[in-house]
């Protein structure tokens, strides 16, 4: 997706990872990806350009995956969610704000979807 | 390129249906079988493939309806480890099938176009869920909200239009490409399918419904093939068909294990269909024979051809052999002026930069017109919001491709164009797009000014990593913390409630005049680059070209010549033309471009002296230019002589006795349009490939006849009335079946190579067909040699077609009056 459409969507929310040891990230050649490691090296910063997204549509693609649309597991903040499903090689991660991660399974140790935070761009990693 | 007929053809050739109209009839007024049914049916089988009803939805769609069943089919059989192994080896490929008919189904349109088009479509279908879930509803928090939604909307559309340009620009040829390598791939695994089928193994005796749908698949890929627009598409639908044919031949031990008969109503449209269809394609094929002898024996030799046909005959001519005159001229100058590895490279940066420059230049002109308006409203705050959000990512997208994204301290993934980005100096390379924004002062100014700001505050260094939690010097850098800062400024992030200097930047970016610096910096630097990465042809390419331009080679004229012929075309166009359509089809300005460019090859050619430098890559720039595939010149040029054919067929409709003729000439013309455009091969090469056609469709007649002999009698027994067993219907069915059904039934038979004695004797012998005055009597051409009685019912639907239009005329003129 070329960067006009999603970009902007994307410039004030980044996916977040703490404690990303021995996380690989792999992405589509068609999406640009950001990686950022923090100054004390414990968080993953990923702001990937992709377009904000549905529940709706996450299903559907997991469909399209071959996963199941129960195995979608959601987490809600108030005002937005974060999604993720696994296929046999990697993590997918999608957000209603904009963002996406795929996670390569082979190189990953265990991926925690609790460490996962949609935050503020240039702002502490916290919560929402 | 689909059409509610079987066979393709281009929308200004009309050809009534009649198996269409029995089709809606018999759904309706007989309407008696499930679903289920029907899809075991033969009738239903040859429907399917033929296309005689309007079936919506894409031919490739169409395929995979087909196969999706078959793989249903597949996943109800328990036993796959046993003796169906072989052929599931084959159906193993159907996943490799849906690739290719995606890539069938990407022709004309990118990845990209097809994602943003999938954009719109789910933000719209997100939008209209989300105005259905309460306020405040916890379900809201599972989608994007409103406003961003139809932001999403509104500027996917807005890159939609960009991708649609650019595609057409970039990709025809790499599209065509995999167009045709997608046809290859689907014919090899449809006669994969039918090989396995013609075993007649174990497997396909135990599940006779799994050797139904393959069928049915095959049918289907080879429906797809019949509407593909090129002509090599008869060929291959017609070797499918044939396999088909020839399968159930092979295995006619009980035909019911095929295909049930019982399903009368079914059977005949099916039937009905399926002859009229091979009918159809046989009857053109014939007359494209006859008219291509014609053509190549000199336009309209005979003194019956009327002044006007003649002329249109010329007029094609001439049409003819200046496309030929295009496509041979593109071939011999490209190798001419193929570039060398380094030239190559400097092209591919030079339309990359061109791609970003023309989305960057759109952008900033979006933005420059919005801003224009000073309404002070809050509508008008959020606008100026947007405004300044799309410039943001019009001038960061544009700035990094040039310079990569500013140094600030993290590695953000970049697109920037390498070779342009290592010509830029340090300093530029830092600042990023903000060399595009503010002067090298301007720049400067700014910076000390956020860098004060910054010291002054100890929770700006703290967050800038340039001091520690403990009050300790942090490990991160001012300037970078600067140049930080100024991109969060400008993209309006919360810095700019915390430094006065970022908040006057925020307001100001979509100011007119910094607008107007942002277009002046924006295009010094493009001036610069283009002068950079700018393709100079060497010497010795341009005497190639000039040589290969002038000479003629063996058995070709020079490409001199082919531009005369083309001017010669021009000069054939009538005046009512170049006065309707000329400016839309910008017949002048091509024009004008070949003029010159005959004018300047003729200099040289004739030149007695040392041909100056400067002229001869005059010439090569101009024929470059011509060229270009970006300029279309070859479709302009395909369009043009269409347009001209249309144009004179339309004045000659109402004078020639057998209008089908002219019909016939424009869709050879439109199909060698086509097949010039696919490269398949070249074009008014025909002759052959008609004759070898009209063999391979008398073939599939001939095959499609001994599957007729399998089921007509259950088809005449219905037209007659009565069921498979001979018995009559009842009345209220009987009377719902009219007896013309059985007269076009007979009609259409006319179209089989050999016609059951049954059917010509006593079925058929008096059946007769009218329209007002017009009669087609069954006897009138029962006798006839085949290839004359296969046009005979193409023709009387033709005439009724041409009287109704007349009809239709008169009526409108009398109500004009």
């Amino acid at each position: 997706m070329a960067a006009t459409t999603s970009a902007r969507m994307l410039k004030h929310y980044e996916l977040v990872i703490k404690q990303p040891e021995n996380l690989a990230v792999t992405h589509s050649s068609t999406h640009q990806i950001g990686i950022i490691t923090s100054r004390k090296g414990k968080s993953l910063i990923l702001g990937v350009d992709y377009q904000p997204i549905s529940i709706r549509t996450v299903t559907k693609l997991a469909k399209e995956d071959g996963v199941d649309a129960k195995s979608v597991k959601i987490k809600r903040y108030k005002t937005s969610s974060l999604f993720y499903y696994e296929t046999p090689d990697v993590i997918k991660v999608y957000s209603t704000m904009g963002g996406h991660l795929s996670i390569s399974k082979k190189s990953t140790r265990a991926f925690d979807f609790n460490q996962l935070r949609l935050v503020q761009k240039n702002k502490k990693v916290v919560s929402l | 390129m689909m059409t509610s007929n079987c066979l393709s053809l281009p929308t200004n050739v009309s050809l009534p249906t009649n198996a269409a109209y029995l089709v809606v009839f018999l759904s309706f007024s007989l309407g008696t079988t499930s679903f289920a049914n029907m899809s075991n049916s033969a009738g239903n089988i040859l429907l399917e493939s033929f296309r005689c009803d309007s079936m919506s939805g894409s031919a490739t769609q169409s395929v995979r309806t087909s196969l999706a069943n078959l793989r249903s089919s597949l996943e109800k059989i328990s036993d796959k480890e046993k003796e169906c192994q072989a052929e599931l080896a084959v159906i193993g490929q159907l996943p490799k099938l849906d690739a290719v008919l995606q890539q069938i189904d990407n022709y004309g349109a990118t990845e990209d176009i097809k994602k943003t088009e999938l954009i719109i479509e789910e933000a719209l279908a997100d939008l209209a869920y989300v105005k259905t879930i309460p306020q405040g509803h916890p379900n809201r928090a599972l989608f994007p909200d409103e406003s961003t939604l139809q932001a999403m909307v509104s500027s996917a559309r807005t890159e939609l239009i960009r991708l649609r340009v650019s595609n057409k620009v970039e990709s025809g040829a790499r599209d065509r490409k995999r167009y045709i390598d997608g046809i290859s791939q689907l014919d090899s695994l449809a006669n994969e399918m039918a090989a396995s089928l013609r075993k007649n193994s174990d497997c396909y005796k135990k599940h006779p419904v799994l050797r139904r749908q393959i069928v049915t698949g095959i049918l289907g890929i080879s429906g797809f093939f019949a509407s593909s627009p090129a002509g090599i598409g008869i060929t291959l639908a017609g070797r499918l068909i044939q396999n088909i044919f020839d399968i159930r031949d092979a295995n006619n031990d009980d035909k019911r294990v095929d295909f049930e008969a019982s399903n009368q109503s079914m059977l005949v449209t099916g039937l009905s269909c399926t002859l009229e269809q091979l009918g159809n394609q046989h009857c053109r094929l014939v007359r494209q024979e006859a008219l291509l002898q014609q053509l190549s024996a000199g336009p309209c030799k005979d003194d019956k051809c009327s002044p006007e046909m003649r002329r249109l005959l010329a007029i094609m001519e001439k049409g003819k052999s200046s496309s030929q005159a295009v496509d041979e001229m593109t071939r011999n100058l490209g190798s001419k002026i193929s570039y060398t590895e380094e030239q190559a490279r400097t092209l591919k940066v030079n339309s990359t930069f061109m791609s970003a420059t023309a989305a960057f230049e759109a952008g900033l002109s979006t933005v420059k017109e919005s801003a224009k308006s000073s309404d002070r409203s809050m509508s008008a705050e959020a606008r100026r919001r947007e405004d300044r959000a799309n410039l943001y990512t019009a001038v960061n997208t544009f700035g990094t491709k040039i310079f990569g994204y500013p140094a600030t301290g993290v590695s953000l993934g970049e697109a920037s164009i390498t070779e342009i980005r290592s010509g830029m100096s340090t300093a530029e390379q830092e600042k990023g797009f903000l060399n595009l924004i503010y002067s090298e002062a301007e720049y400067n100014d700014l910076y000390q000014k956020f860098a004060v700001a910054i010291n002054a505050s100890p929770r700006l260094k703290r967050a800038n990593d340039l001091q520690t939690e403990n009050g300790g010097t942090g490990a991160g850098k001012l300037e970078n913390a600067v140049r930080k800062n100024m991109v969060a400024a400008l993209a309006g992030e919360d810095i700019i409630k915390e430094i006065p200097e970022a908040l006057k930047m925020y307001e100001s970016f979509t100011s007119p005049e910094r607008l107007d610096i942002i277009k002046s910096r924006s295009e010094t630097y493009k001036s610069a680059i283009l002068q950079k990465f700018r393709v100079l042809p060497k010497d010795d390419q341009i005497s190639n070209f000039t040589m290969a331009f002038l000479t003629n080679d063996v058995g070709q004229s020079s490409s001199l010549k082919h531009l005369e012929n083309i001017q010669d075309f021009f000069d054939s166009i009538p005046d009512d033309f170049k006065n309707s359509r000329g400016r839309l089809l910008r017949l002048n300005p091509l024009r004008t471009q070949i003029d010159e460019i005959v004018a300047l090859g003729r200099e040289i050619d004739s030149a007695t002296t040392d041909i100056p430098e400067e002229k001869t890559k005059d010439l090569y720039a101009k024929v470059t230019r011509l060229l270009d595939h970006s300029h279309g010149f070859k479709e302009d040029m395909a369009r043009i002589t269409q347009a001209v054919a249309n144009h004179q067929n339309q004045k000659v409709a109402g004078t020639v006795a057998n209008k089908q003729d002219i019909h016939d000439l424009i869709y050879m013309q439109y199909n060698d349009f086509l097949e010039g455009v696919y490269e398949l091969k070249k074009p008014y090469e025909r002759q052959n490939d008609a004759k070898n056609a009209i063999a391979l469709s008398g073939a599939q007649i001939e095959a499609f006849s001994k599957f007729f002999g399998l089921y007509k009698d259950n088809a005449v027994n219905f037209l007659n009335r009565s069921d498979t067993e001979g018995r009559s219907f009842n009345k209220g069915l009987s009377e719902n079946i009219d007896s013309s059904l059985k007269d076009h039934f007979c009609i259409q038979t006319l179209a089989l190579t050999e016609i059951p004695k049954d059917i010509r004797e006593k079925q058929c012998g008096n059946a007769s067909i009218r329209y007002g005055s017009s009669e087609l009597s069954y006897a009138q051409f029962a006798d006839l040699p085949h290839k004359e009685r296969v046009c005979a019912y193409r023709n009387f639907l033709n005439n009724i077609d041409s009287k109704r239009n007349t009809l239709k005329k008169a009526v409108d003129a009398n109500v004009v009056k």
